[in-house]
Parts: structure tokens; sequence; C-alpha cells
């Protein structure tokens, strides 16, 4: 085959013939046995490149790109996220940590001393109640003490409408939607924030937890004025 | 543009994340690689900011951005290339049978051929048989005559096949 056949071919497979062209070469590819074979193998060589590369792009569902891409419209310097990214364990690591975050639930609903605990069973569903309950009704992500006990990390609606937010707290991490008049757990970990504050570091261990919030979200992240008004309508 | 509120930029390219992960899997030959390189596309992509106009196509700013970062590995002498191929290959084999591993051991088989290409012959196929541009598109980015393009890709192919294999 000659290499202007050969190039022809190609175009042909890959669609780049004009129509006339395209017609011309068909009537020769009738006649030339040779050139239909080309013509099917470029097409199975772009299948295969297709097939291999895009199983690839479906690997990784949290993202913890997006999730550094979200922060830097406000924060963070990039070599911090950058740290953030190199050494964290992937968020399916402690999302599947199953008994891990089956003791701790336990704990949290044993409760501390005399107040009610911040977390209980509903209908089979992990409910914030109490403190965290309350912290989730009001604190604003963007008006939040330094020290507050519970910090709120984002807040967004999911695919399914719902108002959620991401937070970190002393005792237990997570992120929780409002459904009916109940804030719904719908992932958990052991807290991080107590033993981030002696290190004035907020932020550093949020990566996972945004990567999450990132992959139920519905567009972008409430902002200052979304999640005020979200707030004063009870999040519904 | 002052009216583009800032938000669309990173919708933008969140968005285009799967596509900059697969264009940087068909340039780098190794996971290790193009995540490295996604990073680094990212990073440049977000301190490069004020030079986007929003309204233009985002997607071919990012691709241009990626092919200047993958070349900027190579001087720095940061990619890690081939001997971890073989060993992630090496890795994969041992590992059982389900779907995951079989799409996991095609794609090394053509992570190896396309290891073997010119990088030149390899962002024409990444970006024209990965990405799905059009030869004008492609050409345009690489700022290359079409019929270089089309030489560099013809080329290309008929190392892979032979690569591959009769089957491709």
């Amino acid at each position: 085959m000659t290499s202007s056949d050969a190039e022809l071919a190609m175009a042909y497979a890959d669609g780049e013939l004009d129509p006339l062209s395209a017609r011309r070469f068909e009537k020769r590819m009738a006649q030339d046995a040779a050139l239909g074979e080309a013509v099917a193998q470029h097409r199975r060589l772009r299948d295969t490149l297709g097939a291999a590369f895009t199983n690839e792009d479906a690997r990784d569902v949290s993202d913890p790109l997006a999730a550094m891409i979200r922060q830097s419209a406000g924060v963070a310097s990039l070599d911090e996220a950058r740290e953030k990214r190199r050494w964290r364990p992937a968020p399916r690591d402690w999302m599947a940590g199953g008994a891990v975050a089956a003791s701790l639930i336990v704990g949290l609903m044993i409760g501390h001393g005399t107040g009610q605990p911040d977390v209980a069973l509903r209908d089979g569903a992990l409910v914030a109640q109490a403190g965290l309950g309350r912290t989730l009704d009001t604190q604003l992500a963007s008006a939040q003490a330094d020290d507050a006990p519970v910090r709120i990390l984002v807040s967004f609606q999911d695919t399914g409408g719902r108002y959620c937010r991401a937070f970190a707290s002393g005792s237990v991490d997570g992120i929780a939607c409002k459904q009916g008049s109940e804030w719904r757990l719908q992932s958990t970990r052991p807290g991080t924030l107590a033993a981030r504050t002696e290190f004035r570091q907020a932020g550093t261990d949020d990566a996972e937890l945004l990567a999450q919030a990132q992959t139920m979200m519905a567009g972008a992240p409430l902002d200052a004025h979304a999640e005020a008004a979200a707030s004063a309508r009870g999040w519904r | 543009m002052e009216n583009v509120p800032v938000v669309s930029f990173e919708d933008e390219l969140v968005a285009l994340l799967p596509r900059l992960r697969r264009f940087a899997r068909a340039l780098a030959w190794n996971a290790a690689d193009a995540d490295d390189l996604c990073q680094l596309s990212v990073e440049k992509a977000l301190n490069a900011r004020a030079s986007w106009q929003a309204g233009t196509r985002m997607d071919q700013w990012m691709y241009r951005i990626m092919r200047n970062s993958w070349i900027d590995m190579a001087r720095a002498g940061k990619r890690r290339g081939k001997t971890f191929v073989e060993e992630e290959a090496g890795l994969t084999v041992g590992d059982g049978g389900d779907r995951a591993i079989e799409a996991r051991v095609e794609l090394d088989r053509v992570d190896r051929a396309m290891n073997r290409l010119p990088d030149e012959q390899r962002e024409a196929i990444a970006l024209v048989l990965v990405e799905g541009l059009a030869y004008k598109e492609a050409a345009a980015m690489l700022d290359i005559p079409m019929g270089t393009l089309t030489s560099r890709l013809v080329r290309g192919r008929e190392a892979l096949m032979q690569h591959l294999g009769e089957a491709a």
C-alpha cells in the first residue's frame, strides 16, 4: 500500500475525509480488499486505545485534585494542598473502615457524661442531634470562630436536592444531609479537630471529606450568601 | 469579561478532570507519572488562572499546559518512566482474575506499546485517538501543519499495531 493510501485509509477510518473524497475512497475500497482491511485495523486500534484509557479515567471517583481546585478559589497555598495529596490515604480507605466507624459511633451514642449524645440511631439511620445537630443548623462556614468545637468545612446541595454539610469536630468528622427535620450522617470518621487545634492548622486534614463532598455535590458549594439563606430556611 | 463569575473557572476545570487524567495517562506511560503530570498541570493552570480567557476552549488550553508540563518533567528528570512499568505489570499479573485486573493488564499492554513511540507520535495519537480531537484541532494545538500531523499519526499507528499484534 502506498503511503498516501495508508493516510487515506486512516483518515477515512477517523471520519476525516470530506464527503466527496470519502465516496471515492469507498469505491476503491470495494475493489481492493487491502484498503478495507487497513480501515478495519485503524478502527480496531482506535477501539483498543479508547477502551484502555476509558477504563482508566473511571478509576478514581473521589478526586483530591477536584477538592484542590475548589479550595483554590479562596484559600491555601498550593504547596500545602500538594502535601495533603501526597500523604493522604485514599478516601475509600477510611470509608471502608467499617469496624473503626462502628466502634466510634457506639461511643458517640453512649455520649460523654450527663449531656445528650451528639449521634443517635433513628429508624435505622444515624442522625446528628444535641450540640452537633444545633451546630449543623446554625453555624455558618463563612462566619465561625477559630476555636469553635465543630468546624463546618463546606455546605452544598447533593444531587438529590438535599442540603449537606461536611464538618469536623473533636469526636467525629463527617458529612450530614438534612432529611426532613433530621441531619442524617452520610459518612463518619474519627474526629480530627481536637488534635488539630494545637497546631492551628485548619484545613490540612480536610481533603478527604472535601473530596467526598465533591462526589455528592450538585453544582458548586454554597457561597456565604446562599449558605445564610439556606440556614434561614431551616435547610429545606 | 468581568461579569463572568470566578467559580465558573473551577467548575469547568473540575469537569475537565476525567479527560485530563485520560490524556495524562496516554502521554505518560504509567499511573505514577500520569498522576504527577495531572497534579503539575492543574497547579500550573491554577497559577495561570489570570491568563485564562473565559469563553475560549479550556480543554485546548489545558492540553497545551499538560503537554508543556510533560516536557518540563522530562527536562527536570522527573519522569519515572520505563522500569516502573515493568514493575507494575509484574505486580498486576500475579494479582487475581476479575475484570478490573483484566482491564489493568490491557492498559499495561497498551501503555507498553505507547511507551515505545517517540513523544511527537504519542502526543498526536493521544489527542486524536484517545481524546477524539479532529485532525485540524490537534494540528492547531501542536502548532504543526496538517500534513505533519497525519504523517505522525500514520507512523505512530503503524508502530502501535505492530507492537500490539495483528489483532490490535
